[in-house]
């Protein structure tokens, strides 16, 4: 997986981007839903994910693009520390699948 | 009670591209047009009057939509309208709204408006002087008519306290006044009426199945549980086109009897409206994983584009936007045969001497833009720098709204044009 960068379009460090290898892409689904996310996706093509925390992932299983999406309540402040945690959670994730 | 109420009455006259909840008129808008064409209006008249003129709008337009919503749910009561009312501001993505009303006024509180929470994150350090949600107010007022079975235009309200002043929560006070005259209601009658024949578009083979697959996407659009509609990245508000409608060209109009000299810098307001729409927006929308996912990541040809532009202006409800002219870098020509301006104009201020689309106007300006100028390949992030470097620095282009139907032109066309002397070059 990419290093996480800030997204196109992020403004204030809401949207923050990862890329999956593409040995990965078919397996996200999965590791996220066993790890308690809730899917809420509306299309195959656009796979959305929430956490409790409302926090999300955004994902394009066709390109392996992903999308955090910290929720918009969070204070400015604590954004960008947010959206590493949330990284760390989808590489446990998908780690424990393979583990 | 819930949001399926919001969701299942949507439609849309497909083929002209307008928008609908039980056949009132909406179109789609984000958090950063919303913000800019309310500055607009109170840039203009000042923030007394602005407020006046923004809730009196929303007051209106939600009369209309809230009563249909009524009728149609077969919500009879008092309490059951009001439920109705607090569902379908959390549909249209307005936030949260509770009310303690009688048929003599009362208040009501707002929890996560989508103004007062858009202008804390989009102007963190800019503490406001005067309260932000007056749409939130006229709909307040509209849900007190509605609930008691008022006459339209006859609640007062204002809101006295705001997040944005620093406020613990936004706070409504309304109040029963008398009626103000009436208005006749935007419905999807009148805009059919307006609407002119089709025109067909280059690169229609491309756009189509791009507005079909939006609307699909968007159609399942819904409030969070604080009533926000969070998609592409952006918040997002379905809402009456009345309310821009109104607002714009009544702001207009009270220049053109009190401050005529200032009516050309209202009217290039109401066109950078349309750059900011394009711009935030659309831009938005493509650079979103939604878009990558459900269309393909933009590639940066010219065609995909203009295609893509036109698709999303269409799928938000903004017209049947057509390309029926471009020269690459040099000019282009949009032609719809109306847009969401056009089809309220005619029908509230009369035949038209000079066009009058100016978000239209705008739009296709910033349209150019992201075709002629924007380096889609470099994954290009849609923040106030690229915003400020591609329009505050003087742009290459001119614009002229050639035709409009609300001066009774068959459509609305719009020429983008290189000035003379001018290159597409950003330094």
């Amino acid at each position: 997986m990419t290093v996480l960068t800030r997204d196109q379009g992020c403004r204030r460090d809401l949207l923050w981007r990862l890329h999956l290898p593409r040995d990965e892409v078919a397996h996200l689904v999965s590791a996220l839903t066993r790890a308690g996310w809730e899917d809420r996706s509306m299309v195959p093509q656009v796979r959305d994910f929430e956490s409790d925390e409302g926090h999300s992932v955004v994902f394009v299983p066709r390109t392996g693009r992903i999308q955090i999406r910290v929720f918009y309540l969070t204070a400015h402040a604590k954004r960008e520390g947010v959206a590493h945690k949330v990284e760390a959670q989808i590489r446990a994730a998908l780690a424990a699948r393979t583990g | 009670m819930d949001q399926r109420l919001v969701s299942d009455e949507r439609g849309c006259m497909h083929d002209h591209a307008f928008n609908f909840i039980a056949d009132v008129p909406t179109v789609f808008h984000c958090h950063h047009f919303n913000l800019f064409w309310d500055q607009t209006v109170d840039d203009g008249l000042g923030q007394e009057l602005g407020t006046v003129i923004r809730t009196n709008a929303a007051r209106e337009s939600f009369h209309d939509l809230l009563s249909a919503l009524a009728d149609r749910a077969g919500a009879h009561n008092a309490t059951e309208r009001l439920e109705l009312a607090r569902v379908v501001a959390q549909g249209l993505g307005m936030g949260t709204v509770r009310f303690d009303l009688d048929r003599y006024g009362g208040q009501a509180l707002g929890d996560h408006l989508h103004h007062a929470i858009a202008w804390l994150e989009k102007y963190p350090s800019v503490r406001r002087r005067h309260p932000t949600d007056a749409l939130t107010a006229g709909f307040v007022a509209a849900a007190a008519e509605v609930a008691f079975q008022l006459p339209r235009d006859s609640m007062r309200c204002r809101e006295q306290e705001c997040l944005t002043l620093g406020d613990a929560r936004c706070r409504f006070r309304a109040e029963l006044g008398e009626p103000a005259p009436a208005t006749t209601p935007m419905r999807r009658s009148e805009v059919e009426q307006a609407a002119g024949p089709l025109v067909h578009s280059q690169l229609e083979r491309d756009i189509q199945p791009i507005v079909d697959t939006l609307r699909d996407f968007t159609a399942s659009i819904r409030g969070d549980e604080r009533g926000l509609v969070e998609a592409f990245g952006l918040f997002v508000s379905q809402l009456p086109t009345t309310y821009y409608n109104r607002i714009g060209y009544d702001a207009l109009r009270h220049l053109q009897r009190t401050a005529p000299q200032s009516v050309p810098v209202m009217q290039a307001l109401m066109r950078e409206a349309g750059h900011v729409c394009v711009f935030n927006t659309f831009g938005a929308i493509m650079a979103s994983p939604e878009w990558e996912g459900l269309v393909g990541a933009p590639t940066g040809d010219t065609e995909n584009t203009l295609a893509a532009c036109m698709a999303i202006a269409r799928a938000l409800g903004m017209g049947r936007w057509c390309v029926t002219e471009y020269v690459h870098g040099q000019r282009l020509v949009l032609r719809s045969p109306a847009t969401y301006e056009s089809t309220y104009y005619p029908s509230r201020e009369g035949r038209a001497e000079q066009s009058q689309c100016f978000m239209f106007q705008g739009a296709a300006v910033a349209t150019m833009q992201l075709v002629a100028r924007v380096q889609w390949q470099a994954r290009p992030n849609f923040d106030q720098a690229l915003y400020d470097e591609l329009f505050r620095g003087g742009m290459p282009w001119s614009c002229e709204e050639t035709q409009c139907v609300s001066k009774g032109d068959p459509t609305c066309e719009v020429v983008v044009t290189l000035r003379e002397g001018r290159s597409t070059f950003i330094a």
